[in-house]
């Protein structure tokens, strides 16, 4: 029910409309008042003639005051059953006109809650600003009212799902929110809500309309997608069903230097071995910035400390060279202090030093990885490095998890298991190299291993094997990390390797040899091709893995016949060129093997227990000290563990249950994409956004929120105020009684 | 008023069957403890000097003689000793009122007065008459001093039914006339009456200089209104009925009243009469007493 005039500006509304029925209860002085004048007592009278004068004279006084009383009396219980009802009055101006009528009204809250939004000025931070824009927001809603929360990060987060109708349940739910580290995901954030409002609609019949407030820094790169046509189909189809009004929490003159990238550019593959970081500090701000401190630890151990000064908007690259002198987990820091967002001051890299590189060599026939054998250990010492060999028959019985590389040198063919087991291997974070030769039968190959869609471990079909010729080496600019070593080394021999024949592979788009590298899926490159454009070696990112292809043989034992005489395929494997190669191979996939240990903020944490482990579960050790218990599963005979709640960037430990050394360690970074702090310009936003927006700095705007207040108490007074009215007309000292 | 009933109460009265018990008590009950009858030394003509004895009034002692003489005269009046008391009862149909916390109706209450007083008159061997009235004169018992008097007096009082409208007024001229000789009138009426013709009635009694004294007989619920619920009040001769609020209209009631009061007091006052007001709850003796009292005021004036 809504009780408003064009001219009040406010509107009156009922939070129980239900209760004006009562209204109907002021009609019963009057009925009482009528059905006392028919019962009278009678009264045997003799001084009549004073009687009959008084009332003569005194009979217009007499019937005002009958009728006021009367007036008052119903008044009273009128207004009693307006206060019942629970009036509120709203104001008109503002976000007011956007509800139309009093009917119940479902209210959206989306609160971002990514880590922009934790930029603060004047010691108040976005978040606990768009926390009071919300509770204010709140205020304005009416009895009968539902409101459901959802918080946008990564991935969107429903809060409240069931709409709730206590207000001061919905303000304490949304107080004790906070931020993560993760960045918005606006369009998938705007389709939860958009499923949460068809949910709440079937269930609740009753709202019949909806209200989608966004309290957002609408920081520039997380909002960028409104621009794009998923996401802006989504606001449209919202627009239709709810009113849209937009909180714009964000400042202009925000200043934020951040750690944008922290990597390993060199893993050590042993101990006493240097490794070396590369960190990247930028400067979001258009002022410089003096005297940053800028500090690496080690396991954290503070080991070197400088000071920066940076110019406006300068990217500055550091570098970190670090010799671990035990086996084990490690972790390297850079931090910076003092802006205004601290979460993106920090970010962290975990290596894992193993005791030994472990890797498993398999032989088409014997003899094939033996100059493969003698390329990872050259030393012969065996000290840092274990190789196995096998026969492919023996690849099944290998637990595959153990090692860092698996080598597969000239195997002629897989079957079904063996292929599915090297799919799983890479798909979890493996590494594979295949050395292709004469024994390699294509159409296994491809039927295998060739057909599994993104995660084939093969970048393209193998077509016929290349006519004898003497191929030259292309280095396609020393691009690749497995032959960037050569640069400037022309004479290490890389160039001069010969090649005289090689397995050619099909690539998408069937054009075979011409720019090889535009034809490839993105996620394989070709590290290095031959001069008609073939590739040579192809590194692929399969799954969580990784998978070199190199298309020629490495041992001699791969012959083709050159006329009348037969010549091996390469000279690859004896070559000078190959030893770097595979020393850097096996970098890359130490590298690989630490990818699952550095994800960013949102991604899921898993690993699995070592064999001959009975516990049912192991703890892990958040960043701010909470501890959480986590169940294994066991799968497939391994006792397996995932972790998905990573909303904030640090270091996360597992530990066995009750033991307080680590078993793993995971280095969770944000994505450092919002570290701008730039608002996306209005007039990008979709047109249905830009039709309601409340800007933090226009007060005027603001007021908007003005709570709506409850006329209860002023009913109440003024019943108050009736009553003694009636007392005083009725029992005044002039009108008389006993 | 007392709180406590006395013998002298009109509700402890109100359960004695018949006027001559009712009197009987009265008379006897007040008269305990005096020396002398409360309605002697009447002021009439003076007659002559007689030796003071113990009892007499030393108002009455001739100081001027005393003066002269050393000896202690008191004046005799002409009539002291051959007084006439007449007594006028309204016996109208409002004076049969009854409020609903009295014992006695008015008119029971004002017989009961009338009653004593003749017994106390004829004690003293003076005459008594008695008229009762309404519109007109009802009825009417002559002056006359021998014991039997009170027994006519009781009867006529028994036989006054309530009845016909309160015009007092013409009805005193009627009577005035008749009560030629000098007396005392006392007329005990609700006074319901159009106030002119009342003092113009009284006026009559004046001219025959009769000494008047009026007995105001109101019951208590006239005076105080004390009705709550919404009421139809249903008017005596023929008076109507009014439907109304006790409780809106009963200080308009009040003060109507009251200055319907006020103005006949004042008038009565002016002829030189005496108003004395009874409220039918008072005990007997308080009445009697405030009728003498008014009487003792007056003897001095005089």
């Amino acid at each position: 029910m809504q009780l408003d005039s064009p001219s009040m500006l406010a509107v009156i509304s009922l939070g129980q409309g239900a209760m004006l029925w009562c209204a109907l209860a002021a009609l019963l002085p009057v009925v009482i008042h009528f059905w006392n004048r028919h019962r009278f007592e009678v009264v045997p009278w003799a001084a009549m003639q004073y009687l009959a004068a008084a009332i003569r004279r005194h009979s217009r006084r007499l019937r005002l005051e009958r009728w006021l009383l009367l007036a008052i009396r119903s008044l009273i219980l009128l207004l009693l059953a307006v206060a019942l009802a629970d009036p509120v009055i709203s104001p008109l101006a503002g976000l007011g006109p956007s509800r139309q009528g009093n009917q119940p009204t479902h209210f959206v809250l989306v609160i971002d809650g990514s880590y922009s939004m934790l930029a603060s000025k004047d010691g108040q931070t976005r978040f606990q600003t768009a926390i009071e824009q919300a509770q204010q927001w709140i205020d304005t809603a009416h009895q009968g009212d539902g409101f459901t929360v959802v918080m946008m990060g990564k991935p969107p987060e429903v809060i409240i799902g069931q709409p709730a109708f206590d207000r001061a349940d919905v303000r304490g739910e949304i107080e004790v929110l906070r931020p993560t580290h993760a960045a918005a995901q606006i369009t998938s954030t705007l389709v939860e809500v958009e499923q949460l409002i068809a949910r709440v609609g079937q269930k609740h019949p009753e709202f019949s309309q909806v209200q989608v407030g966004i309290f957002s820094d609408l920081e520039q790169d997380s909002w960028q997608p409104v621009g794009t046509a998923p996401c802006r189909l989504v606001i449209e189809r919202l627009a239709e069903q709810a009113s849209l009004v937009l909180f714009d929490v964000g400042q202009d003159s925000a200043s934020n230097v951040a750690v944008v990238r922290l990597e390993q550019l060199q893993a050590a593959t042993r101990s006493g071995v240097p490794a070396r970081w590369e960190g990247v500090i930028e400067n979001f701000a258009a002022r410089p910035q003096a005297n940053l401190a800028a500090d690496w630890s080690v396991d954290g151990q503070l080991v070197q400390h400088q000071l920066l000064s940076l110019a406006p908007l300068e990217t500055r690259s550091l570098q970190l060279e670090y010799t671990f002198t035990a086996p084990g987990l490690h972790h390297v820091e850079l931090s910076i202090s003092g802006d205004d967002l601290e979460a993106d001051n920090d970010r962290w890299q975990v290596s894992q030093l193993r005791e030994a590189i472990q890797v498993l060599c398999v032989e088409g026939r014997p003899g094939e990885a033996d100059l493969l054998e003698l390329a990872l250990d050259p030393s012969g010492e065996a000290s840092s490095i274990r190789i196995q060999k096998v026969t492919i028959g023996g690849l099944v019985d290998q637990s595959l998890e153990q090692y860092q590389l698996v080598c597969l040198a000239n195997v002629a063919r897989f079957s079904r298991d063996e292929a599915n087991l090297l799919a799983s291997y890479v798909a979890e974070g493996g590494s594979v190299v295949f050395f292709l030769g004469d024994q390699v039968q294509a159409e296994n190959y491809n039927q295998l291993l060739g057909v599994r869609g993104a995660d084939s471990l093969l970048p393209g079909p193998l077509a016929a094997i290349a006519p004898v010729g003497r191929y030259q080496l292309d280095p396609l600019a020393y691009r690749h990390p497995l032959v960037s070593v050569f640069r400037g080394q022309q004479r290490a021999g890389l160039l001069s390797t010969p090649v005289n024949s090689y397995q050619q592979i099909e690539l998408p788009g069937g054009e075979r040899g011409a720019g090889p590298q535009r034809q490839l899926a993105d996620h394989w490159e070709v590290a290095l091709a031959l001069d008609n454009g073939d590739p040579l070696v192809i590194d692929g990112q399969v799954g969580e893995g990784e998978v070199f292809v190199f298309t020629t043989a490495i041992s001699s034992l791969s012959r083709i016949q050159d006329g009348e005489q037969s010549i091996a395929w390469s000279e690859l494997g004896s070559w000078p060129s190959f030893l770097p190669m595979v020393q850097e191979m096996v970098v890359l996939a130490v590298s690989r093997d630490q990818v699952q240990k550095n994800v960013v903020v949102g991604d899921l944490l898993r690993g699995q227990l070592a064999e001959g482990t009975s516990r049912l579960d192991v703890e892990i050790v958040l960043p701010r000290g909470d501890v959480q218990r986590l169940a294994v599963q066991d799968v497939d005979g391994r006792l397996r563990w995932a972790f998905g709640e990573t909303p904030w960037g640090g270091l996360y430990e597992v530990r066995n249950d009750g033991e307080s050394s680590a078993i793993d360690l995971f280095a969770v970074n944000l994505d450092s994409r919002e570290s701008a702090l730039l608002r996306i310009p209005e007039g990008e936003l979709p047109a249905a956004l830009q039709q309601q927006v409340v800007h933090l700095d226009k007060p005027s705007l603001l007021d908007t929120g003005t709570p709506a207040r409850p006329l209860f108490q002023w009913l109440l007074g003024t019943i108050l105020v009736l009553l003694l009215c009636e007392s005083w007309i009725g029992h005044r000292p002039g009108r008389g009684s006993l | 008023m007392e709180d406590s009933p006395t013998s002298l109460d009109p509700r402890a009265l109100a359960s004695l069957k018949g006027l001559h018990l009712r009197a009987r008590q009265i008379v006897e009950g007040y008269m305990v403890g005096l020396h002398r009858s409360p309605l002697r030394g009447f002021s009439i003509e003076f007659a002559e000097h007689r030796e003071y004895a113990p009892g007499d009034d030393v108002r009455h002692v001739d100081w001027k003689v005393f003066g002269r003489t050393d000896k202690f005269y008191v004046k005799q009046y002409e009539d002291e000793t051959n007084l006439i008391c007449y007594l006028v009862l309204d016996v109208s149909e409002s004076m049969a009122y009854q409020g609903p916390g009295s014992a006695m109706s008015k008119l029971e209450y004002a017989r009961c007065l009338v009653a004593a007083f003749s017994w106390l008159v004829l004690q003293q061997q003076d005459a008594v008459a008695l008229a009762t009235i309404g519109e007109q004169v009802h009825d009417r018992l002559r002056p006359a001093s021998h014991p039997s008097q009170w027994d006519n007096v009781l009867r006529m009082l028994e036989d006054a039914n309530p009845a016909g409208t309160t015009r007092i007024g013409p009805t005193l001229h009627e009577l005035a006339e008749r009560y030629r000789k000098r007396g005392i009138v006392i007329i005990l009426s609700d006074l319901f009456a159009e106030v002119d013709e009342l003092i113009t009635g009284l006026r009559h009694f004046g001219h025959r200089r009769h000494d008047v004294v009026v007995l105001e007989v109101l019951d208590p619920a006239e005076l105080d209104f004390p009705f709550q619920r919404f009421s139809r009040f249903q008017g005596f001769e023929q008076l109507g009925n009014l439907l109304a609020d006790p409780a809106a209209i009963r200080t308009g009631y009040l003060e109507e009243m009251e200055s319907s009061r006020n103005k006949v007091k004042q008038e009565i006052r002016k002829l030189g009469m005496e108003l004395v007001s009874v409220r039918t709850d008072m005990p007997f003796d308080v009445a009697m007493r405030e009728f003498l009292e008014a009487r003792e005021n007056r003897a001095t004036m005089g």
